[in-house]
């Protein structure tokens, strides 16, 4: 429907031409001094007809307003005329019933009147009204009807009107040969007239055709054809659909600097006319084409310029465009996890206007490619399974279009093909006469033939079918066992990484523990030597010494009761009671526990604690304790790696750490709560931001630290259906992400 | 006999010296300490001339033992050093890692240090 209304919209534009606002003011002037009742409500339908192209809603009132006043004076045709108008602004508020109404009252009073152009222009109006509908096959019959009025009244105005309009329903149902008889039929006679302007929208709507049909050479001539034209007429709006269409054209035969070329000429054209749509898509044609260059740079930087322009416009398709782009930008330098999100987006949005297209198609298996680079194997087969069959749908259109096709010639020597056409109707109509009834009884046979082995191949393709459908569905279920297997197995290695880690970390404190116990024992018996000989001095040395060995002693008891205490902590998760949480009263408590923790650990500690947190953010259903542990860890890490940047670095440093609370959408599409913890250390390098998660993993001193803090936060996150990440680069800071469904 | 130890836990130095304080009395057995990798490879370079006994950690911050154990015997010193590699992780991975790269004895922790003691007069 979008491009109907565009082809349709191009079509109507000549008349848009008069609705520049001096043709208002003009009308104007001109109803000031109108003498009669009929004359002005006439000039005013016209000021109508001038709102249509820049108000719908100003026309859609005035218009209304003169329908009563030409029903008050019983002008029968101003009223009908109004109306018929008036259709087009609710067809273009997509208001369809108000339409068919005023549709149908226009035609009785037409009907009634006799009035035979007002006919042929409501017939006409009823193929807009259904075309916008996408009922084309309605839409065709009525602008047949109004072409066959207009032929017999002679009006050839309004029978070439009728031809280029008629061809635009034709075109939307991939009839690309009645359309393009139409058109030649309508250049025929624009040509004879010298009208510049109707030949620019009838070249681009031919070059579009030839597109549509794969005729490359004889698409790019028209489209050529179509740029010469709006230049003469000056009207860049063709001119612009034109350098789009070619720049197309181009990126399929693979000229690549020629795509480009029209893709930044129709950027430059629609940033003059202020088409923030056009110009979103003319970026992303260039950066597509830079794109195939391999100009990796140039690429990124138009196909940015893109996703702005396009986010600006809220155009579905020009985002969905963009955004792809991106994603495969990010693909071709094998950065698989940074081109989902674009994927994502760009699906997002056209995901009510979705229609199974080949670039669709190719994106999901991309982005199916991505999951796959990155592990998501689940993502990927359900990507994968969606570019499938839409690439089978696809095909199966494609194999009917060359079906139907097949053998039509579109080459249209216009003057002498209508001859000769007029010529061959009149024999073929009397030989057909002759041989009609023979042909019609060999026909019938090879129908009857025809059938009997359609049917025969159908049964043969659906067995087929139903194999391969089998084939598959067994692969499916085997991926689904080995993922479950893999989950399982994921689960027992990080139950044994645990146990083995408390078992060896355990010894570390052992160590200490049983040795210098065992010392000590020894220095008691030789206090004991020392005192029967009566060197006293002697004594107290080692006494001294045992002293100091017992508090060691003790020191790597508490070690030790530290490391196995993180390790119930992580066991236990999940006992406690999940209740509506207030998460930004959550975090400002456990804010401030984690600095006064930190505070009484060490006085001199000094650090910048900022708070954002987004008001109205909803109650959540969560263990408050085990988020609030989550969210201790988080605040102790970040307040560790300040204190510890603070203390090898200059004067100058300020210790700064933030806590966010903010609501989003996931790219998922649920809503949920996102809470940050940024700070301004040293950061985390990538070997070690790998296995932050994983138990035991710390870079913390022996004895500071258990290796358990985030591998049981990642555990609590995951229990609340939840994600929790980690962004950061060596040197500049790191954001530890943590994200709640609401 | 000069021994060097290398490991990050501070309380090592002061558990050695306690339990070898005969042997460092007599001056049967001198020690050296060292808390990294890093630290241990410049006190090697340093002392090249004199043969060192090395009995080093292997879970450290920075360079881990592994990696000082490779370094050592990459560096054909003669006679080539003796490395005692002593850790907490006795797992078979672990062992059979310090092997491949030429570790000459592994004891786990908590160290016995009877053993210990054997295996050193043993070598001296």
């Amino acid at each position: 429907m979008k491009r109907f209304f565009l082809t349709v919209f191009i079509g109507m534009l000549p008349l848009s031409l008069y609705a520049q606002s001096p043709v208002i003011d003009s009308l104007n002037r001109l109803l000031a001094k109108a003498k009669t009742d009929t004359s002005r409500i006439n000039l005013l339908a016209e000021k109508v007809s001038a709102l249509n192209e820049i108000n719908l809603d100003s026309a859609i009132s005035l218009g209304s307003r003169i329908i009563a006043e030409a029903q008050v004076i019983n002008y029968r045709k101003g009223e009908a005329a109004l109306k018929r108008l008036l259709v087009a602004s609710y067809c273009f508020k997509g208001d369809y019933s108000k339409a068919r109404q005023y549709l149908q009252e226009t035609q009785q009073v037409y009907t009634s009147l006799k009035d035979t152009v007002g006919l042929i222009k409501t017939y006409s109006s009823y193929g807009m009204f259904y075309g916008m509908q996408t009922i084309y096959d309605s839409s065709v019959i009525f602008y047949q009807q109004s072409i066959k009025l207009a032929e017999l009244i002679k009006d050839e105005k309004l029978a070439n009107r009728g031809y280029q309009n008629i061809a635009i329903p034709y075109q939307m149902q991939s009839k690309h040969a009645q359309a393009m008889s139409y058109f030649q039929k309508a250049l025929a006679y624009f040509e004879k007239k010298k009208d510049d302007n109707s030949l620019a929208y009838l070249w681009l709507n031919i070059g579009i055709t030839y597109m549509a049909i794969f005729d490359t050479a004889r698409a790019e001539n028209s489209l050529l054809k179509a740029i010469d034209f709006s230049r003469k007429a000056g009207i860049q709006n063709v001119e612009l659909y034109a350098c789009s269409n070619l720049s197309n054209l181009y990126a399929k035969k693979d000229s690549l600097e020629k795509s480009y070329d029209y893709a930044m000429r129709s950027v430059a054209l629609s940033e003059s006319m202020g088409d923030l749509g056009m110009k979103a898509a003319g970026l992303s044609k260039a950066a597509s084409a830079r794109l195939s260059q391999k100009k990796m740079e140039e690429a990124e930087m138009l196909v940015r310029n893109a996703i702005r322009v396009a986010d600006s416009a809220a155009q579905p398709l020009n985002i969905f465009q963009a955004n792809i782009i991106m994603g495969r930008l990010h693909l071709t330098r094998q950065q698989y996890a940074a081109a989902i999100p674009y994927y994502e987006k760009a699906f997002a949005a056209i995901e009510n206007t979705q229609e199974g297209e080949e670039t669709t198609g190719v994106a999901y298996s991309e982005l199916s490619l991505c999951y796959e680079e990155t592990g998501n194997y689940k993502a990927a087969l359900s990507y994968h399974k969606l570019a499938t069959n839409i690439m089978d749908s696809l095909r199966n259109k494609e194999n009917v279009r060359r079906a139907t096709e097949l053998g039509m010639s579109y080459e249209f020597e216009k003057k002498q093909q209508l001859q000769d056409a007029e010529k061959k109707r009149h024999d073929a109509v009397t030989a057909a006469r002759q041989s009609a009834l023979s042909i019609g009884l060999v026909l019938a046979f090879l129908l009857a033939l025809l059938a009997f082995y359609a049917y025969k191949n159908k049964q043969k393709a659906n067995l087929l079918l139903e194999k391969q459908k089998q084939e598959i569905e067994n692969t499916l279920n085997e991926l689904r066992i080995t993922q479950r297997q893999l989950v399982q197995a994921e689960k027992m290695a990080s139950l044994g990484e645990l146990t083995a880690g408390i078992a060896h970390e355990i010894q570390n404190p052992l160590n200490f523990i049983n040795n210098f116990a065992e010392v000590n024992e020894e220095l008691a018996d030789e206090v004991l030597v020392a005192l029967k000989a009566g060197d006293t001095g002697e004594a107290l040395d080692i006494t001294a010494d045992i002293k100091q060995n017992s508090q060691k002693i003790a020191h790597h008891g508490k070690r030790a009761d530290g490391i196995v205490k993180g390790m119930l902590q992580h066991s236990r998760t999940g006992t406690g009671q999940k209740e509506l949480t207030d998460i930004n009263k959550l975090v400002d408590e456990y804010t401030r526990l984690s600095y006064h923790g930190m505070r009484a650990k060490d006085k001199n500690f000094q650090v910048k604690l900022l708070t954002e947190f987004e008001d109205g953010i909803p109650a959540i259903s969560i263990v408050p304790q085990d988020i609030g542990r989550v969210l201790l860890n988080l605040l102790g890490n970040a307040f560790y790696a300040v204190a510890e940047k603070k203390r090898l670095s200059s004067a100058e440093f300020e210790p700064t750490v933030v806590v966010t609370t903010k609501k989003i959408t996931h790219s998922n599409g649920t809503p949920m709560i996102e809470i940050a913890v940024k700070d301004n250390g040293n950061g985390v390098p990538a070997h070690v931001a790998e296995k932050i998660f994983q138990p035991f993993f710390t870079t913390k001193p022996t004895g500071q630290g258990t290796g358990l803090g985030l591998s049981l936060s990642y555990d609590i996150v995951k229990l609340h259906n939840g994600f929790i990440d980690l962004q950061t680069k060596e040197g500049e800071g790191a954001i530890f992400v943590l994200q709640l469904p609401v | 006999m000069k021994i060097l130890v290398v490991d990050d836990e501070p309380d090592v130095k002061s558990l050695f010296e306690q339990r070898f304080r005969k042997e460092i009395r007599s001056g049967e057995m001198i020690f050296a300490f060292a808390s990294s990798g890093e630290e241990a490879l410049e006190y090697i370079s340093i002392n090249m001339h004199n043969s060192v006994l090395i009995l080093s950690d292997i879970n450290m911050p920075g360079m881990s033992g592994l990696e000082l154990l490779k370094k050592i015997k990459q560096q054909h010193l003669k006679p080539p050093p003796f490395v005692m590699m002593l850790t907490a992780y006795g797992d078979a991975e672990n062992y059979s890692a310090a092997m491949q790269l030429g570790a000459d004895d592994f004891l786990t922790k908590p160290l016995d240090f009877i053993v210990l003691k054997d295996k050193l007069k043993k070598i001296a």
